[in-house]
C-alpha cells in the first residue's frame, strides 16, 4: 500500500503546520493573558463560544485532510496557507469571547485580518485547483472517462472494476453512438502464479493494467473485469478498428512473456433502440458482457485441448513438492 | 460415530485456510493484527503443526477479512491457492488420481481434514454427475464466501490437474451478487442465481477424461496419510451434518435426535443456535433435498413422494415444498435429472 505520508517532505510539511498552529495556540492567549483581563464567568456567551469553536475545529479539519492527502505543489501551498490562516481567524474570534481585547488598538487589528486574507488565497487555491483537476481528469481519461467513483477502484491495478465498467456500458448504450467492446485474459495466469509466486503474479497484473491504459486512443476505457480478465470499451469505433485493436493488444502481451485471449463485440445499432429506460439498458449491457465471457471461455477450452503437453511440463512443474523439478515453462519467456 | 464438532471445538487446522488468509493479507501489505483482532489466533501459533482453531474463531476471521478486503474477490484468490497450500494431506492423493471421478471419490472421504466447513451430496444424473454443497460449523453466516472458496478451489484444482479450463454448470442458492463478474470469469457462463441449494454440475464423459499425473500413481502409500489423519481427529462431522446424515436415514424429532447424540434437547438446541440454525431448518434441508432426488428418479408423482417424506398428504407436501422453494414441484422435475 502506498501511503502518501511515507515521504519525508510530507511529513515535515505537516510537522511545521502542526508545530505553528500549536505555537499560536499557546502564544495568543499567554500574550492576551499579560495584556488585559479576562471576562467575568457570568459575561461569557456560552453559545457564540460553541458556535466559533466548531468553525475553528472544522477548519482544523479540513486542514488535516489537505495536508495529509495532497501532493505537495503550489497548488496545495496555497489551499494549507489559506486554510491556516483561516483558521487562525477562527481560533482569534474565539479568544475574544474569552478576553476584553477592545482595550489593545493592535491587536484588533490584527484580529479581523486573518480571516478574509484567508479566505482570499483558498480561493486562489480552489481556482488552481480546478485547472489542475483538469489536466489529472485528462491523464486519467483511458481509465475513468470523466466518472470518478473511488470506492470502484480496483486496488491492486488501481484500474476501475466491473461494476464501474457496467455503468459506462449503460451509459455509452444510452447515447446510442457506436461502440466496441474487447475482453482479454491472460492465458495460463494460475500457474504463473504458483511457479514465479503470487506477488510476481500482482506486478503483471498492475504492468499489464498500466500498459493497456496506455495503449488505448483518450476516448476509450479499460477496466480490470475480475482476476487476470480486462474489459475495453471503444467509443465511436468501427469494426475494423475493434478487430485490429484486438490483434494489436494480443500481440502486444508477448512483451509481457505471456499469451492472452482476446475477444470482441461490436454490438449492431440494432440491439439498441430509442427510449429504453435504464432497467432495459442495464439488461442490454449485462448479455453484451456475457456474451464476451462465453466467447472467452471458448477460446479458453479450445486452447487447452489445443496445448495440453505445454500445459502438462507447467503443471507438472507447478507439483514441484511431488516430483523432481522439470525445466521451466515454453510460455513465459523473460520479458523482453 | 464419532462426536460431533461444535462452535466451540478446536477442529480446524490453522495451518491450511488461516495460514493462507494470513500470507495473502501480508502478501497486500495489509494490517494482520487488524486481521486477528478478536479471533484468539496468535500470528506465531497459525504455523505450528497441530494446531487448531474453532469454527468460532474462523468464523469471526472470515468477518474481519470480509471487512478489510477492499474488493469482492477474496474466496475467489484463497481457492486458487487451495492445491497445494491448503490441501494439506490430501495434496499426494489428489495428484495421484486417474480421473475426476476418483478424484471426487477421495476429496469425499477425507474433506474434513481440508474444508470441514463443506457437506456434500451426490447424485448421477443421465449424462451429469450431481453435486449438492451444504454449509457446516456455522459457515452459514458467509455463505457466499465459503461457497465461493470451495467452487473456485474445484475449477483451480481442476485446471492444475487437467491442464484445461473446469467446465460444468453452478447453480447458487442467493441472489445475483455484485461481484458476479468473478463468477464468470472463475466458473464459466453456465451459472444462474437464486436456487434452493447450492448444486455443482459436471458431464460424466468430462469426469472421466486423464488427469495429468494418472501414470504416477503407485502403491497407494498416498492414501495412508489422510486415512490415520482422520482417524486420529477427534470428530468426522460438524453438528449441522451430522444432524443432516441421520435426518436423511431417517426422520426423526428434535428429541430423539438429541437423545441419538447423547445430550439434552435443550442443548442440542443451544449448539445448534450458536452457529447461528435451529433444528427446523435443518430438517427443512434435508427433506427438499430428498424431495429433489425423488422428483429426479422417474415414476414418482407427488402423492408417492409426500408418503415417502411422511407428509400427510400431496397438498401439504406441495404447499412445503413451496414454501421452501418458492416453485411448485413441477418446476424441478428435472433439477438433478
Amino acid at each position: 500500500m502506498h501511503n502518501i505520508l511515507e515521504h519525508p517532505a510530507k511529513s515535515f510539511r505537516l510537522a511545521i503546520v502542526y508545530g505553528l498552529s500549536l505555537l499560536l495556540m499557546f502564544l495568543v492567549p499567554l500574550l492576551l493573558w499579560q495584556n488585559t483581563s479576562a471576562k467575568v464567568f457570568t459575561q461569557v456567551d456560552w453559545l457564540d463560544i460553541a458556535a466559533e469553536g466548531a468553525l475553528f475545529i472544522m477548519g482544523m479539519c479540513w486542514l488535516m485532510v489537505i495536508v495529509s492527502v495532497r501532493p505537495s505543489g503550489r497548488v496545495t501551498h496555497l489551499l494549507v496557507i489559506g486554510l491556516s490562516s483561516y483558521c487562525l481567524g477562527c481560533y482569534l474570534d474565539l479568544l475574544d469571547e474569552i478576553f476584553i481585547v477592545k482595550t489593545l488598538p493592535i491587536y484588533n487589528w490584527f484580529e479581523k485580518l486573518p480571516t478574509p486574507i484567508g479566505l482570499v488565497i483558498l480561493t486562489t487555491g480552489l481556482w488552481q485547483w480546478r485547472d489542475e483537476q483538469n489536466v489529472v481528469n485528462r491523464q486519467l481519461q483511458t481509465r475513468e472517462q470523466f466518472y470518478r467513483q473511488h470506492q470502484l477502484t480496483d486496488s491492486l491495478t488501481l484500474l476501475n472494476d466491473a461494476n464501474a465498467f457496467e455503468h459506462h456500458l449503460v451509459k455509452q448504450l444510452a447515447r446510442q453512438q457506436p461502440l466496441g467492446l474487447i475482453m482479454l485474459d491472460i492465458d495460463y495466469f494460475h500457474q504463473f502464479n504458483q511457479l514465479k509466486g503470487a506477488e510476481e503474479g500482482d506486478r503483471l497484473l498492475s504492468e499489464v493494467a498500466q500498459w493497456l491504459s496506455s495503449q488505448l486512443r483518450s476516448q476509450d476505457l479499460v477496466c480490470r473485469y475480475a482476476g487476470d480478465r480486462f474489459v475495453i470499451l471503444l467509443n465511436g469505433a468501427i469494426a475494423s478498428l475493434v478487430s485490429t485493436m484486438a490483434e494489436q493488444l494480443q500481440q502486444g502481451m508477448s512483451a509481457f512473456g505471456c499469451e492472452a485471449c482476446v475477444a470482441w463485440v461490436l454490438p449492431s445499432p440494432k440491439t439498441v433502440c430509442a427510449n429504453q429506460s435504464q432497467q432495459q439498458l442495464k439488461g442490454e449491457a449485462q448479455i453484451l458482457l456475457k456474451s464476451l465471457n462465453e466467447k472467452i471461455s471458448q477460446q479458453k477450452s479450445q486452447r487447452a485441448t489445443a496445448t495440453v503437453p505445454s500445459s502438462q511440463t507447467m503443471a507438472q512443474s507447478a507439483a514441484g513438492t511431488l516430483h523432481q523439478p522439470s525445466p521451466p515453462i515454453h510460455s513465459f519467456s523473460e520479458p523482453r | 460415530m464419532k462426536p460431533l464438532a461444535t462452535w466451540q471445538d478446536k477442529c480446524i487446522d490453522s495451518q491450511l485456510l488461516v495460514a493462507s488468509l494470513v500470507g495473502l493479507f501480508k502478501q497486500r501489505g495489509m494490517d494482520c493484527d487488524k486481521l486477528l483482532r478478536g479471533t484468539g489466533i496468535f500470528i506465531t501459533d497459525i504455523r505450528k503443526p497441530g494446531h487448531y482453531i474453532s469454527p468460532k474463531q474462523l468464523i469471526k476471521l472470515v468477518d474481519n477479512a470480509l471487512t478489510m478486503w477492499p474488493s469482492g474477490d477474496l474466496g475467489f484468490l484463497l481457492g486458487q491457492l487451495w492445491l497445494p497450500s491448503q490441501s494439506g494431506v490430501l495434496t499426494a492423493g489428489l495428484f495421484c488420481a486417474r480421473d475426476l471421478n476418483e478424484l471426487g471419490r477421495f476429496w469425499y472421504k477425507y474433506h474434513w481434514l481440508t474444508q470441514p466447513w463443506l457437506q456434500c451430496w451426490r447424485w448421477q444424473g443421465d449424462s451429469e454427475w450431481h453435486f449438492l454443497l451444504s454449509l457446516d460449523l456455522g459457515a452459514e453466516r458467509h455463505a457466499q464466501f465459503f461457497i465461493e472458496l470451495s467452487l473456485s478451489s474445484l475449477t483451480a484444482s481442476c485446471k492444475q490437474l487437467m491442464g484445461r479450463s473446469w467446465c460444468g454448470s453452478v447453480r447458487f442458492p442467493y441472489q445475483e451478487p455484485s461481484n458476479v463478474a468473478q463468477y464468470y470469469k472463475y466458473f464459466g457462463t453456465d451459472i444462474s442465481f437464486d436456487a434452493p441449494l447450492c448444486r455443482v454440475s459436471m458431464a460424466k464423459d468430462f469426469m472421466q477424461q486423464a488427469l495429468l499425473f494418472a501414470a504416477q500413481a503407485q502403491g497407494g502409500y498416498q492414501f495412508q496419510s489422510p486415512r490415520y489423519a482422520l482417524l486420529a481427529s477427534e470428530s468426522q462431522f460438524g453438528l449441522a451434518a451430522g444432524v443432516r446424515l441421520c435426518l436423511m436415514h431417517n426422520n426423526m424429532s428434535l428429541p430423539q435426535m438429541a437423545e441419538k447424540l447423547g445430550m439434552s434437547p435443550a442443548t442440542l438446541k443451544r449448539r445448534l443456535a450458536e452457529m447461528g440454525l435451529n433444528f427446523g431448518q435443518l430438517a427443512d434441508e434435508t427433506r427438499l433435498i430428498k424431495a429433489l432426488y425423488y422428483l429426479a428418479a422417474p415414476q414418482q408423482d407427488a402423492h408417492s413422494i409426500a408418503t415417502s417424506l411422511s407428509f400427510s398428504d400431496a397438498s401439504n407436501f406441495r404447499r412445503s415444498f413451496k414454501r421452501w422453494t418458492g416453485q411448485l414441484p413441477t418446476y424441478f422435475r428435472f433439477w438433478l435429472a
